[in-house]
């Protein structure tokens, strides 16, 4: 299963997805699916979902910025999950 | 060709900027538009970019880091940020039009803080006694005409005693001199990549402490539902494609800044500068604007003729093979402030990748164009 961890522009996904994979972490920088963003056009970084709390931690702990944070269940949909 | 024209743009550069050009030109689609790899590969370019320059600057947000066309385009950002219509502005003695006219454009009440070259004393004397009040204050750090260095820092330090936001044109000092943008608290700082960054031209940066007032609204890759530009940076300064491939040529020409450090532009630049100057200083009848004191000017010298105008001496100077510029430099308020706006100055600008035998070959040229 995959997470999503979305962030307000493309720069920030960015910077996120390099600090992780310098963390042991690897992503993607993807474009979120159009359910889940409010204004349209939103960044994410893509990463197994079994990395997500440690990604967060490690995120948080360098004050990264991020926004909702979704799991992509094997049935293609879309779960909000809480940080 | 000898060029001896750096000032207005770095002809000489470093191979791998022509060819980070030319790969971005092949491979490099455009940032925040797809997510396919050409797509990735560009935004990879454009962050590369903007943490380079965040670490010469010594900034830790690459994203406050903004592309511009050039150091005009971010002046008048920064500018149209701070600067209502009518707004009050001091500003040095000696900067550019591209400071003056986007204050013109504005119908701000200008006040210069006038003093005289290679005194930087005497400039921080005169910020000091007109600071207070103002919208802003917009200062060169060296002036494109006669590099002469002012003291930023110190202006800076004023500006932030007394709640004045500032903008610094680094046009001239990017990648010559050493800047810690955030250490000064200034607002903006803008240059253009072509210059002392060795970049391609139609490139830029303008550091950013906080937000701005975007001169050009349009699709920035994000939000595409808002009818607003983004709050955050870049996106909000950054409307429209932007210039990757320039940005390619930027990043590597920083990459070169930085692994000769500014030292060593200077130690590169200065002996070669030290040659020139002695060598026209010893010409009759030339009046050469050299700085006294070490470390007071950049590799940067306006003479002035007697017997011959700058227009004539740097035609003759071009059928010679050397490339020099003569006139106002767009640069008005500067030769006002020297006593030089009724000639101009013949202006000769060098850079790293000049050599001792061209500054040889310079000065006994001039001896010649004058002798005749």
């Amino acid at each position: 299963m995959s997470a999503l961890i979305l962030f307000r522009t493309l720069l920030y996904a960015q910077r996120a997805q390099r600090f992780l994979a310098q963390n042991g972490i690897p992503g993607t920088v993807v474009k979120a699916p159009r359910s889940v963003e409010d204004r349209g056009c939103t960044y994410a970084v893509r990463l197994a979902d079994r990395r997500r709390v440690r990604a967060l931690e490690l995120m948080e702990r360098q004050r990264i910025d991020h926004g909702r944070v979704f799991v992509l269940r094997p049935d293609d949909t879309l779960v909000e999950v809480g940080p | 060709m000898i060029y001896l024209d750096s000032a207005a743009t770095s002809l000489l550069k470093p191979p791998s900027v022509a060819s980070a050009v030319y790969r971005a030109i092949q491979s490099c689609a455009t940032p925040g538009r797809g997510t396919h790899a050409a797509a990735m590969r560009a935004s990879d370019v454009a962050l590369s970019c903007r943490e380079e320059a965040a670490a010469l600057f010594h900034m830790r947000e690459p994203e406050k880091v903004v592309f511009t066309m050039n150091a005009t385009h971010g002046l008048n950002i920064a500018i149209r940020s701070l600067v209502p219509p009518g707004g009050r502005v001091l500003i040095s003695g000696w900067e550019h039009n591209a400071v003056l006219r986007p204050l013109y454009a504005l119908g701000a009440e200008i006040e210069v803080a006038a003093s005289p070259l290679f005194d930087p004393e005497a400039a921080l004397r005169a910020f000091r006694e007109k600071l207070g009040g103002q919208c802003a204050v917009i200062c060169s750090h060296v002036s494109n005409v006669f590099g002469f260095i002012l003291p930023v820092e110190e202006i800076a330090a004023l500006c932030r005693e007394r709640g004045v936001p500032m903008i610094i044109d680094a046009s001239q000092s990017a990648g010559v001199l050493d800047l810690d943008f955030p250490a000064t608290g200034a607002a903006f700082c803008a240059m253009p990549g072509h210059k002392g960054l060795l970049g391609p031209q139609g490139t830029g940066l303008l550091l950013c402490a906080g937000s701005a007032e975007p001169l050009l609204t349009g699709g920035t890759g994000g939000r595409s539902e808002s009818h607003t530009m983004p709050e955050e940076l870049p996106d909000r300064l950054e409307a429209g494609t932007q210039n990757i491939c320039g940005a390619a040529g930027l990043l590597a020409g920083l990459r070169a800044v930085r692994a000769m450090g500014p030292e060593g532009v200077r130690r590169r630049e200065q002996p070669l500068f030290a040659f020139l100057r002695r060598g026209l200083q010893s010409l009759p009848g030339l009046r050469v604007f050299a700085a006294e004191t070490v470390g007071v000017q950049t590799a940067v010298l306006s003479v002035v003729s007697e017997a011959m105008s700058c227009e004539t001496m740097a035609d003759a100077l071009g059928r010679a093979g050397i490339a020099v510029r003569a006139g106002l430099h767009c640069a008005p308020l500067a030769h006002t402030t020297a006593g030089t706006l009724a000639t101009g100055t013949l202006r000769l600008s060098l850079s790293p990748y000049n050599t001792r035998r061209e500054m040889e070959r310079c000065v006994a040229a001039l001896e010649k164009i004058l002798k005749n």
